[in-house]
């Protein structure tokens, strides 16, 4: 429970003033690529490492790794479907299948599992809107609902809880860190 | 914008991989090429001195040991250095495949160092097979356990004669498992079967009314002295209406009396096959009391049977090791229909697929090092396509090899081995030429009494082995050749069987042999024959042939005796229930035959009445009609 509400708290941080908008942004749709590609092809090591090299918020790149893992499984039929008709479907496509099938080393990206190959081109397509999106959304809260949060019922409820008490006194003790 | 620390933990993580796979590079290899062969043999493996050059993928260990699964104590292959390279890009794939490889110094059945041989049944527990071999699967164990079995129906003489003297015929003879007095009791039982049949269809059948009453009725008719010719017309019409009775009543009896006979037929013939059994229960209660004579054919089963046994074991051995190795088409990947498994796509291949394990050629050489790691022979030869999917691979595994003995012996062994598992029936086929070769101390028996050799030696000794397993099916021959073969026995001769024999066996000049082994893994079959096989059955006659007979002669009086008895109580029975029926068939036939006759004859003199009262009549009027024509 304490490292729920520790990611939250750090969560609400980020937002407030931890990052920019386009760390924030980035991160969140590197995080959403790499979540909604199950298991670890060859290709999500890249994404990985892309994610670790730029300077994006790793905070919000694990968070919505775990959106998107959840979005990839509710989408599940969809993806595997689209998947099959970008392997199946696309013939002009079939040659560099090919050719990318007899290849040992490029088979370890798993391109031909229509799961894997419909899930990677969604959260490609789907990247460049999800990063503005967040960005705009970033703006919108620090300018809109930042100043307010304190009011709302919920972050009320939540500081007067006797674990909030507990979290805070840890954290000042420097436990939580 | 970017990370520069990570940058820094980037350049220490790739100094440190590069690192570890040139220090554990080998140790990875290693472990990849000991756990593909431990599939593939059941066996553990251990490989030692494993180096590999990454720039080049080229791979060098001093020797590889693979433990024999069912004898912890022997390694079943065991090798000296190699040297080869494996395709770098196929391990990406998980796949080891290699070109050729170079392989030095080869044993079969090496101890395993500071091992020594465990006494039969005493396997040290800290030796006990670390994977325990699945004996109940025929293609894993059923050939070694079904050989074993065989050793247990081997031929066997009692030249004591003790078992003969102690015989008890009537634990022996046990009428109700005879074949002999089964058939005579199922005979029998189909006659009452039959007997009674008969007797049911009489019962309901009116044949016996009818010929009473065809009887009856041909008293009412008048059988002869017609007065004229419509008396004569009137008794013909109701003689004809009769025999049409007796015509039915006729077929009916002759039915039954047809089928009757035909059931006396099948009954006779099924004594006549009780009796051919006989001899079938004499051999079996001769077997069962141990009296079985030793047909010069069983001879060479009895004394060389365990060491050919051995042999082809040995064979087998190494045979359904390849077949485990090299095995058919893997199983096809699952689709995955769970979420998030998504399907696997497949995609013209273009490149060439390698098995998941292939060595394409091995250069044997070196030297065979026999069970105590001295070099015997020099070995020479080619093992290709040895592969975990020889369908995936396309061609058949083939091995071609030459063994030269060292040390200025003459001994030279040429083994050609073809695997053939690119189809459903696989077919694995070994063929070995051994000439020139110096057997010494080769076991026969475990005789201690002196009455049969216990090992036999040779300097110039030849054999040959083929060997088919198609499938589960196998078929192979070995032959054996000794010139002046040195018979060892356990002790000087003690009595005058012994000595006798001893002596046959000093004086053998050549002994030829040739074993078949056929069937199925699971029930195979084994005939072993040699020239010493006359020479043996006679001598075992004359030492056992009085015990012999006398004991051959209870048995089968014994045996004839019960299936007589049996017999004459059937017949007995039999023949009661047929006179019955025959007096019974007897009492309708005589006044049906009677009655026919009767009829018969009254039935032509009424015609020949009518006839001539008709003819005179005719004449009568002809001459009539003719005065009226004449003029008057």
């Amino acid at each position: 429970m304490l490292i729920l509400l520790k990611s939250l708290a750090k969560v609400l941080k980020v937002l407030k003033d931890g990052a920019t908008p386009n760390q924030i942004a980035g991160g969140v749709a590197l995080g959403f690529v790499l979540g909604m590609t199950p298991g670890w092809p060859l290709q999500m090591l890249l994404i990985l490492f892309i994610t670790l090299l730029l300077n994006v918020n790793l905070t919000m790149a694990g968070v919505a790794t775990l959106l998107g893992a959840t979005m990839g499984l509710l989408l599940d039929p969809l993806i595997n479907m689209f998947g099959r008709i970008l392997l199946q479907d696309l013939t002009a496509f079939k040659g560099l299948y090919t050719a990318m099938y007899n290849n040992p080393f490029l088979m370890l990206t798993r391109f031909n599992n229509t799961v894997v190959m419909g899930s990677l081109v969604v959260s490609l397509l789907l990247a460049a809107p999800v990063f503005f999106l967040s960005r705009r959304g970033v703006v919108v809260y620090r300018k809109k609902y930042l100043p307010k949060m304190d009011k709302f019922k919920v972050i009320q409820l939540l500081k007067g809880s006797k674990l909030y008490g507990l979290y805070v006194r840890l954290d000042r003790m420097g436990v939580m860190k | 914008m970017i990370r520069k620390s990570f940058l820094a933990v980037i350049g220490v993580v790739t100094l440190l991989f590069v690192a570890g796979v040139w220090l554990l590079d080998d140790i990875v290899v290693a472990g990849m090429v000991e756990k593909t062969i431990e599939a593939m043999t059941d066996g553990p493996t251990t490989l030692r001195g494993l180096d590999l050059a990454p720039t080049d993928m080229r791979v060098t260990w001093g020797s590889l040991s693979i433990q024999d699964p069912d004898k912890p104590w022997l390694n079943m292959v065991q090798t000296g250095s190699a040297d080869f390279d494996v395709k770098g890009m196929q391990l990406f794939a998980k796949k080891l495949v290699v070109n050729r490889m170079a392989l030095r110094d080869i044993s079969l059945g090496r101890l395993r160092p500071g091992q020594g041989i465990p006494e039969p049944g005493k396997e040290p527990p800290s030796l006990r097979p670390r994977k325990k071999v699945e004996e109940d699967k025929p293609e894993s164990g059923g050939g070694f356990l079904s050989l074993e079995n065989l050793k247990g129906t081997l031929p066997k003489v009692d030249l004591t004669g003790k078992a003969k003297k102690e015989m008890n015929l009537d634990q022996v003879l046990k009428p109700d498992q005879m074949k002999s007095v089964q058939a005579v009791n199922r005979t029998s039982a189909m006659a009452e079967e039959r007997s009674a049949y008969w007797e049911k269809r009489l019962a309901s059948s009116t044949l016996e009314q009818d010929i009473a009453a065809i009887q009856r009725d041909s008293k009412k008719i008048k059988m002869g002295g017609y007065a004229n010719a419509l008396e004569a017309a009137q008794a013909l019409e109701e003689l004809n209406k009769l025999n049409q009775r007796i015509s039915k009543a006729n077929a009916e009896y002759q039915e039954i009396q047809q089928g009757i006979d035909r059931d006396n037929k099948a009954i006779q013939k099924s004594y006549a096959e009780a009796q051919a059994l006989v001899e079938q229960d004499v051999a079996a209660a001769k077997s069962l009391a141990g009296v079985g004579g030793l047909n010069p054919k069983e001879a060479s089963s009895m004394l060389f049977g365990p060491m050919v046994i051995g042999q082809f074991q040995q064979v087998m051995g190494y045979l359904q090791m390849a077949r485990k190795g090299i095995s058919g088409s893997g199983e096809p990947k699952p689709q995955g229909l769970a979420l998030r498994q998504g399907q696997w796509i497949s995609f013209p291949v273009t490149s060439r697929v390698y098995p998941r394990f292939l060595v394409e050629r091995i250069d044997l050489g070196g030297n065979l090092i026999d069970t105590y790691g001295n070099p015997t022979m020099t070995l020479k030869g080619t093992f290709t396509g040895l592969s975990s999917d020889a369908r995936l691979y396309g061609k058949p595994a083939l091995l071609n090899a030459e063994a030269l003995e060292v040390n200025g012996g003459t001994g030279r062994y040429v083994v050609t081995g073809r695997f053939d598992h690119l189809h459903d029936v696989s077919v694995d086929t070994l063929d070995i030429k051994g000439t020139g070769l110096r057997w010494d101390d080769i076991q026969i028996s475990r005789d201690s009494e002196g009455t049969w050799p216990k090992t036999m030696s040779t300097r110039k000794g030849a054999t040959t082995v083929h060997f088919v397993l198609k499938d589960s099916e196998m078929d192979g021959t070995l032959t054996m050749e000794a010139h002046d073969p040195q018979f060892i026995f356990s002790g000087n001769p003690r009595t005058e069987s012994q000595r006798a024999m001893q002596q046959m066996f000093q004086d053998f000049g050549t002994l030829s042999l040739t074993a078949r082994l056929r069937g199925s893994l699971q029930a195979p079959r084994m005939d072993v024959s040699s020239n010493l096989d006359k020479a043996l059955s006679s001598q075992i006659s004359k030492l056992v042939g009085k015990q012999q007979k006398d004991a051959e002669d209870r048995v089968r009086k014994g045996v004839t005796g019960q299936f007589s008895k049996s017999q004459d109580q059937a017949r007995q029975k039999m023949d009661q229930s047929r006179q019955k029926l025959n007096g019974r068939m007897n009492a309708m036939k005589q006044p049906l035959d009677s009655v026919s006759g009767e009829v018969n004859k009254a039935k032509a003199e009424a015609e020949r009445k009518a006839k001539k009262e008709a003819e005179d009549k005719l004449k009568k009027e002809a001459g009539k009609q003719l005065q009226n024509l004449m003029p008057r």
